[in-house]
């Protein structure tokens, strides 16, 4: 283990590690592009990397674009990414008040420490969980694919309508993943005449047109629409506030760390639920719930410590099972399989340093966001003054070096361009993006399973109902997939009741 | 209000109900090749595939019937949607048009990457895209093109990736 952490501290590296902090600061504070965006966008460029040194780019890419959402969110009140709402909500009223320097500090420190924990949750919890995954069977990996698909399908409905959307967004992604050739009989599947269909749809230029070409056009109308004069950042001011200040909150940081913890390692769950359960919860114990909307630093606390708590323990199924639990995940886990690496139990018993040089890299990356952050935040704070009118033909331009990249084949920039408009027409009617993206990564998986599973059972369904591994995950996903109608009818019930009593 | 959405609910779901159906019958028996042998096995190669179109046709059928439910809800309770009559201005027109013009252009953009080469494409497109953005600050189009030369020189002789 020590010669792997030691294997991290190479030039290249480091300044790998350097830039994609930075990199992540900046896109993440750049409002409407994502941490989902940050990291597709750099993985265009390890494909010629050395596979540590990539993955340390696209790591520091995702740790920096989760804190770099909090510094528009604090200066404009625009959340660069949607982990930084709750941010938002305190930072603004701080920023107005001239604290913007203690605000930023406070999302800072915070970030640091639940990224740092969530570490050393990986660090323990990843080893032991693998050695149960050994034990488990083509049944339960079927029950596992459903658990991410459901999950991603359940946190993005409140609505019956926004859930049979959720299903459809997954069952189109399923129907995807089954372009190309059949992984038994070898049969040429929905390829449409086209030989470059055959080695079926990337998932790199999939994601690279869903998200970042999506995200530009959505876009290119708002600054047509609105103007660009609203995206005006002002000036950060200094910070007041000392160290010793902040770790008086301690009590509310590690229990927004456990939540975070929690919340993460969960599939489909990220740092934008996170975030508003443990901002939710430090209102709720706050000695001065009051202050909360008004610029409270317990709920910049709160929601920075569980949104960056998310990144180890997101690791955590991704790594021992394979199954990415969000969009950047499965990027990451794309990039692994790319790096010639196959994510699950054997990567932990195989004595390969690879889990130990995510781990490692995790916490060096928390070490130099912070130097960074403390030392260049009013420089990151530039970016958002960046206009988008000029940052649209960069990004189109970027894409398309990137998706071209993948293979060397314009086929891919034809790929990225169709599901940048698939994902237009999602957003425009309401459908989820994340169930297609998540199902089109896990189709494969899904598909080998329950084949696999059926096969061995000779057709019976029943299979996955008398494991009571695969039963119990099964009953966790239908909970997973209506969790959040449920809530939200106990709510409008409750509502109901106190009206009417006080009526 | 509930109507209008309603309305544009059911309307999408109609839409790819059609589509999934058509898919079902037509796309997934003509775009799968199957042998004797794979035919008779209990998971052929298009089980998974017609599973996945219908559990489709399914959520589509269910959302169809629900949104058509809560849109004759919505008349009995708020009546007919009016249309209101709002006056475009340019300006809206264009806003609403842009992403699309960026996509085609977007489009073109892949077609002149293969046809013509990375250079000749990257220096007419992507200032267009910047042009109808509304932009007229000359300063603008240079920094594109440095841009555009970085990543150039980055991907093609940094990333070794064969750029034409």
């Amino acid at each position: 283990m020590f010669a792997s952490f030691m294997e991290l501290f190479t030039f290249n590296n480091l300044l790998m590690i350097n830039i994609g902090v930075a990199a992540g600061i900046l896109i993440g504070a750049t409002p409407g592009l994502s941490v989902s965006f940050a990291v597709t966008v750099l993985l265009t460029m390890t494909y010629h990397m050395d596979s540590i040194a990539a993955m340390m780019l696209l790591l520091g890419a995702y740790c920096g674009g989760m804190f770099g959402g909090s510094i528009t969110a604090t200066l404009i009140n625009t959340p660069g990414t949607a982990n930084a709402v709750c941010t938002a909500i305190e930072g603004y009223p701080l920023a107005r008040r001239g604290r913007a320097g203690d605000a930023m500090y406070c999302a800072l420190v915070s970030s640091t420490i639940g990224g740092l924990l969530s570490c050393l949750a990986l660090l323990f919890f990843a080893p032991q969980l693998a050695k149960i995954i050994l034990k488990v069977g083509s049944p339960e990996y079927f029950a596992l694919c459903c658990f991410g698909i459901f999950a991603s399908i359940g946190l993005e409905g409140t609505s019956l309508t926004n859930i049979l959307k959720g299903v459809m967004s997954a069952a189109f992604g399923l129907v995807l993943a089954c372009v190309g050739m059949d992984p038994v009989f070898g049969s040429t599947r929905l390829a449409f005449g086209s030989t470059y269909m055959l080695s079926g749809i990337k998932v790199v230029s999939s994601m690279l047109g869903a998200y970042a070409l999506c995200q530009i056009l959505v876009n290119c109308r708002e600054v047509i629409a609105k103007g660009e004069a609203s995206l005006r950042v002002e000036h950060v001011g200094k910070r007041t506030m000392s160290f010793r200040q902040f770790i008086k909150n301690w009590k509310v940081i590690i229990k927004s760390a456990v939540i975070g913890i929690i919340v993460g390692a969960v599939p489909g769950t990220g740092g934008a639920e996170a975030a508003m359960i443990a901002y939710n919860e430090a209102k709720r114990a706050s000695k001065h719930p009051e202050q909360f909307g008004n610029g409270s630093i317990e709920g910049i606390l709160a929601a920075e410590t569980a949104n960056n708590a998310v990144t180890g323990a997101a690791m955590i199924p991704m790594l021992t099972l394979g199954i990415p639990g969000d969009t950047v995940m499965a990027i990451l886990l794309s990039a692994l399989t790319m790096q010639g690496i196959t994510p699950g139990a054997n990567l932990f018993q195989a004595g390969s340093t690879w889990v130990y040089v995510i781990m490692g890299s995790l916490i060096i990356i928390y070490c130099f966001m912070y130097l960074q952050g403390s030392l260049c935040v009013n420089l990151f704070a530039q970016v958002a003054r960046i206009p988008q009118t000029i940052m649209i033909p960069c990004i189109v331009v970027m894409c398309t070096f990137g998706a071209f990249a993948i293979n060397n084949n314009i086929f891919e920039v034809f790929v990225m361009i169709a599901f940048g408009i698939i994902g237009f027409a999602m957003k425009r009617f309401g459908f989820p993006v994340t169930p297609l993206c998540i199902s089109l990564v896990l189709g494969a998986l899904f598909e080998t399973n329950l084949r696999r599973s059926l096969i061995l059972s000779k057709g019976s369904w029943f299979v996955f109902f008398t494991r009571p591994i695969s039963c119990v995950i099964l009953i966790l996903s239908f909970f997973m997939l209506f969790f959040p109608i449920i809530t939200n009818r106990l709510t409008h019930r409750k509502i109901k009741k106190r009206d009417s009593t006080q009526a | 209000m509930k109507a209008s959405k309603a309305k544009s609910d059911t309307i999408v779901f109609a839409v790819l109900l059609v589509a999934a159906i058509f898919f079902y019958v037509w796309g997934i028996p003509s775009q799968i090749y199957m042998t004797a042998t794979a035919k008779a096995e209990l998971f052929s190669p298009d089980t998974f595939p017609r599973f996945a179109t219908l559990v489709f046709i399914i959520s589509a059928g269910i959302g169809l019937i629900i949104s058509l439910y809560s849109y004759f809800k919505a008349i009995k309770e708020e009546g007919k949607p009016v249309r209101e009559k709002k006056v475009w201005a340019r300006n809206d027109i264009y806003a609403m048009l842009i992403p699309y013009i960026v996509f085609v252009l977007c489009v073109i953009y892949a077609i002149l990457f293969r046809r013509l080469g990375v250079i000749w494409a990257t220096a007419l497109i992507p200032p267009i895209v910047l042009f109808a953005m509304k932009c007229r600050k000359w300063h603008y189009y240079i920094i594109l093109y440095a841009f555009s030369a970085i990543l150039y020189v980055l991907f093609k002789f940094v990333l070794l990736v064969p750029l034409r």
